[in-house]
């Protein structure tokens, strides 16, 4: 067989047969990976809002897709959001669980996927790093060093991936289109409904209150309570 | 049967990949700023290194010699391709903490440098021995420095809890890499110069002093 024959019939046999073998492995495991994709998303929304009992997903423009949280009573226990912003080596996508309440504070966050370097900007997806964002509002995530007013530690040795999903978040936190959504969803805002709170309880501590008295004038031994 | 355990052991110990024959030090110095990344790749690498050894052998006498880089580097490619998807399908995790690491053994020396010097020229039985044992040596050599690095740079051995108040952070980052290699490689050296050469005492003094040029400054021939 001619030499030069020879060697494009070889190369284009090994070429085919690599295209073939790997469009089959593709198509066998590609079902598994989608599943795997998924159940880490779920397992991350779970983690989120521990007691949700179903999701409604909105649409909203310039947010994406807001996915609102409700427990057994259908209590309004959160609201989920989902990002992605520029880290050190690519794009960091996260989700982040906000208080349904018109000056929202973090529930949590969880890193979805990234392509940092492991050992140190990955160190981001560690809860030891995620939990500084828990009950904080919108002016508190920054990162101390950026900013006084700021709450988080950055990695050591990981400032632009730290920096990176700080300021992303911030900024969505203080969108205008969140704040819409979150003034039509809720009308109240975190103090008043504290105070709500408060309201109901005040009438079973007079309760008890009037059955102490009812009690020390019946008994007359006894002393103050 | 002597012949594959000499293989093996050539692998692991006398033509370590990494600390012999200084191939495949990208992947050493990138993954091992932790045991349990170090180990992955280990293990990915060595199946990679295996398989690829295992095809090339077996149609080692049907590769043109003018086209044999390029077909063995697709090979390599496919295997390589192939461990990335078994391992997000399977092994979701180690995907996430190795990462980017995965696809780049494609250009890890030592899997196209045994293909060249080995695999395409011996039967299939040696070649998947000697990727077996060539993958045991940069498995060791890079979890030891997995172990070394993440311990000096993190505090941790494994999962375990921080051990080091004050780690040396510098140890997980690229610098830390080169300096742990050099010490480890320093010290595989010293161990190869003591084994050669075992209590060698110069004994090659004449029996006269006849013939030797300093016969008449030297204290011995009085």
């Amino acid at each position: 067989m001619n030499g030069n024959l020879k060697m494009v019939l070889v190369l284009f046999c090994v070429c085919v047969s690599s295209a073939l073998s790997l469009s089959f492995l593709y198509t066998y495991t590609k079902p598994r990976i989608e599943k795997n994709k998924m159940l880490k998303e779920q397992k991350l929304k779970r983690q989120l809002i521990p007691e949700v009992e179903n999701f409604v997903a909105k649409e909203i423009e310039n947010l994406g897709t807001v996915e609102e949280c409700y427990d057994k009573s259908q209590n309004l226990l959160g609201v989920l959001l989902k990002s992605s912003c520029r880290g050190y080596a690519g794009d960091i996508e996260y989700i982040v669980s906000i208080t349904p309440y018109i000056d929202p504070k973090i529930l949590s966050l969880k890193i979805l996927s990234h392509k940092e370097t492991p050992g140190l900007g990955a160190n981001v997806e560690k809860e030891k790093f995620l939990v500084q964002f828990r009950d904080k509002s919108s002016q508190e995530i920054a990162l101390k060093k950026d900013d006084p007013l700021g709450k988080i530690d950055a990695i050591s040795g990981a400032t632009i991936t730290s920096r990176a999903i700080t300021n992303s978040l911030r900024s969505l936190l203080e969108k205008e289109e969140l704040k819409e959504y979150l003034k039509n969803k809720v009308k109240i805002s975190y103090e008043e409904q504290v105070l709500k709170q408060q309201v109901k309880r005040k009438p079973k501590i007079e309760q008890q209150n009037t059955q102490k008295i009812f009690i020390s004038t019946t008994t007359d031994t006894e002393g103050t309570q | 049967m002597k012949k594959i355990l000499q293989i093996i052991f050539n692998g692991i110990i006398k033509e370590n990949p990494v600390l012999i024959m200084m191939i495949g030090l990208c992947p050493f110095l990138a993954c091992s700023t932790s045991a349990k990344d170090a180990m992955g790749m280990g293990i990915a690498a060595t199946f990679v290194l295996t398989c690829s050894n295992i095809i090339v052998s077996l149609f080692r006498r049907l590769i043109p010699n003018e086209v044999r880089i390029p077909v063995f580097i697709v090979i390599i490619a496919t295997f390589t391709t192939i461990v990335d998807y078994l391992i997000k399908a399977y092994f979701p995790a180690l995907s996430e903490s190795l990462g980017v690491f995965i696809p780049l053994i494609v250009v890890n020396c030592i899997i196209l440098a045994r293909a060249e010097a080995f695999a395409s020229k011996n039967n299939v039985l040696y070649s998947f021995f000697d990727g077996i044992g060539m993958g045991m040596g940069f498995f060791l050599a890079i979890v030891i420095l997995g172990i070394i690095r993440q311990f000096l740079g993190s505090g941790m051995i494994f999962n375990s809890k921080e051990l080091l108040k004050n780690p040396l952070v510098i140890m997980i980052l690229p610098p830390g890499g080169f300096l742990a290699a050099g010490v480890v490689i320093t010290l595989i050296k010293y161990i190869e110069n003591k084994l050669k050469k075992p209590n060698k005492i110069i004994s090659n003094l004449p029996s006269s002093c006849e013939g030797c040029g300093l016969k008449s400054k030297c204290v011995l021939s009085r």
